[in-house]
């Protein structure tokens, strides 16, 4: 999960199929709150993407 | 019958009516027919009068020594000749009568003025006739040649005026070469014409040949001398229609002769008639370098206005030439600007887009980030919403057969339950099972 390669479309992926996993609501509980912690860490993955990506564009501007 | 009487007293009668008739002297128009010269100094003559060539009067005459030095000397001052036969004299003169020798004239004096006089009307007589018969400018039609190359000339071998002439041309201080021939022929006495004539003749004759281009009459100069023999009529006709031009240089200063009046040309002496013909050399040669100078200076005229001409349009060429450099550099300038602007232009119109794109992009960025952010927001919301730890907080329980969820196995009683809650895991053993709601 500390994969820095990871692309913000996987990531976000990935948070669907928690989001849907969490919903369907099938899982352990164990399951459950390892999906969480991992979708949450994804969140701000995301998230520091995004500020990171608005920062360099802000920055290409710029230039 | 008279009484006779003694041929003395006959002579004695006619002395004395002579003596008592006639004057004592008498001025008589005569012509000398003789002139004798005694060893005495004394003169002996024959005076007559002629109609052509008949003598219709004669009379013997003398000159004593004592009067004829004056009157000779006085003659030939005057006239510049030597009494002679044949000239027309007045004189002065004594009818005597001597017994023993008969009738004479003592000859007292000579009238010079009177020979002199004569002679000018006689030669005034033949230039009327020559010019009556249209000789005077005959041979004056004929151009003179400037440059004679050929010249035949009348002259004695031994003359002075020959040797003059000669040495004046074969010396020249030019150099030029006078190629001239000699024609021999007596130039005083009575016989002088007519020699001059045959001269003439067998010039005219040579020059079918040699081309004669002038023709030189050269008296012998030194003392005055007698020149009666050029103004003989049938000389000056021999000359006047002569076919070449013909020069004199007789030698004489006083007057004319009328060889002269009718020559094309005449001058005064031998050296001059030299001169003459080396002034027409040097004459010609000095035409000749006129035109070399006016040519020599013609061409460098023509050189110097071409000169100026190629200098102009070399100018020319150069200032076209570089005008239209100018012109080529500033269309070029122009053209550059030109460019430059539209380029600019075109930049800037880009840039502008861009920018535009950039604001666009900015602002669909944002968009789509704010968009990300609250799908990533109601992501973070679900998850914590679905987290199981909120769902216990709120006090519910969640509960599991073999670690799964109740609704996804089939439950019957009597089976082992976990149910977890916030804090605890309880196992329970299932009792009843009953359907509720629907």
């Amino acid at each position: 999960m500390e994969n820095e390669n990871l692309s913000y479309d996987k990531a976000l992926a990935r948070i669907e199929e928690i989001v849907n996993k969490l919903e369907a609501g099938e899982e352990g509980i164990d399951q459950l709150s390892e999906m969480v912690k991992e979708a949450a860490k994804l969140v701000s993955f995301c998230k520091n993407k995004l500020r990171m990506t608005e920062d360099e564009i802000k920055q290409a501007f710029e230039e | 019958m008279q009484q006779a009487i003694s041929l003395l007293e006959l002579n004695q009668i006619i002395r004395d009516s002579l003596e008592n008739n006639l004057s004592p002297s008498y001025w008589v128009i005569a012509e000398i027919g003789e002139l004798k010269l005694a060893a005495a100094g004394h003169a002996y003559l024959e005076l007559v009068e002629k109609n052509g060539n008949q003598v219709k009067a004669k009379i013997r005459a003398n000159i004593w020594q004592y009067s004829f030095r004056t009157i000779a000397g006085r003659f030939q001052a005057i006239t510049g000749k030597e009494l002679r036969a044949g000239m027309k004299v007045l004189a002065l003169a004594t009818v005597t009568f001597h017994e023993l020798y008969g009738i004479s004239l003592t000859i007292k004096d000579i009238d010079p003025n009177y020979t002199l006089g004569e002679r000018a009307r006689i030669r005034q007589e033949i230039i009327d006739r020559l010019r009556h018969e249209g000789m005077m400018e005959l041979n004056k039609r004929f151009e003179l040649p400037s440059v004679p190359q050929r010249i035949a000339v009348i002259s004695s071998q031994t003359a002075a005026g020959y040797g003059d002439f000669v040495q004046q041309l074969q010396s020249n201080r030019y150099g030029y070469q006078v190629h001239f021939k000699l024609y021999p022929a007596t130039l005083q006495g009575s016989e002088a014409a007519k020699t001059m004539i045959r001269a003439l003749e067998q010039i005219e004759e040579d020059a079918q040949e040699i081309g004669y281009d002038m023709v030189i009459i050269i008296r012998g100069g030194g003392a005055q001398m007698d020149l009666d023999c050029f103004d003989d009529y049938d000389l000056a006709l021999a000359i006047a229609k002569f076919p070449i031009p013909i020069l004199t240089g007789i030698g004489h200063e006083r007057d004319e002769t009328i060889a002269d009046l009718v020559a094309h040309t005449k001058v005064k002496t031998p050296t001059a008639a030299a001169e003459f013909i080396l002034s027409g050399f040097l004459g010609f040669e000095e035409e000749l370098l006129t035109f070399l100078k006016q040519i020599e200076r013609q061409v460098s005229q023509k050189l110097l206005w071409e000169d100026r001409n190629l200098r102009d349009y070399t100018s020319k060429l150069k200032h076209i030439s570089l005008q239209k450099i100018n012109w080529e550099k500033q269309s070029f300038t122009t053209k550059e600007n030109q460019i430059q602007n539209l380029a600019f232009n075109k930049v800037k119109m880009q840039c502008f887009q861009l920018e535009k794109l950039s604001e666009i992009i900015k602002k669909d960025f944002k968009g789509s980030i704010q968009k990300e952010n609250q799908n990533l927001d109601s992501l973070e919301k679900a998850i914590k919403n679905l987290d199981p730890i909120s769902i216990f907080e709120k006090g519910y329980s969640r509960s599991e057969i073999d670690g799964k969820p109740i609704h996804s196995t089939g439950i019957r009683e009597g089976m082992e339950m976990v149910t977890i809650t916030k804090s605890k895991k309880i196992k329970s053993t299932i009792q009843e099972i009953e359907d509720y709601g629907k």
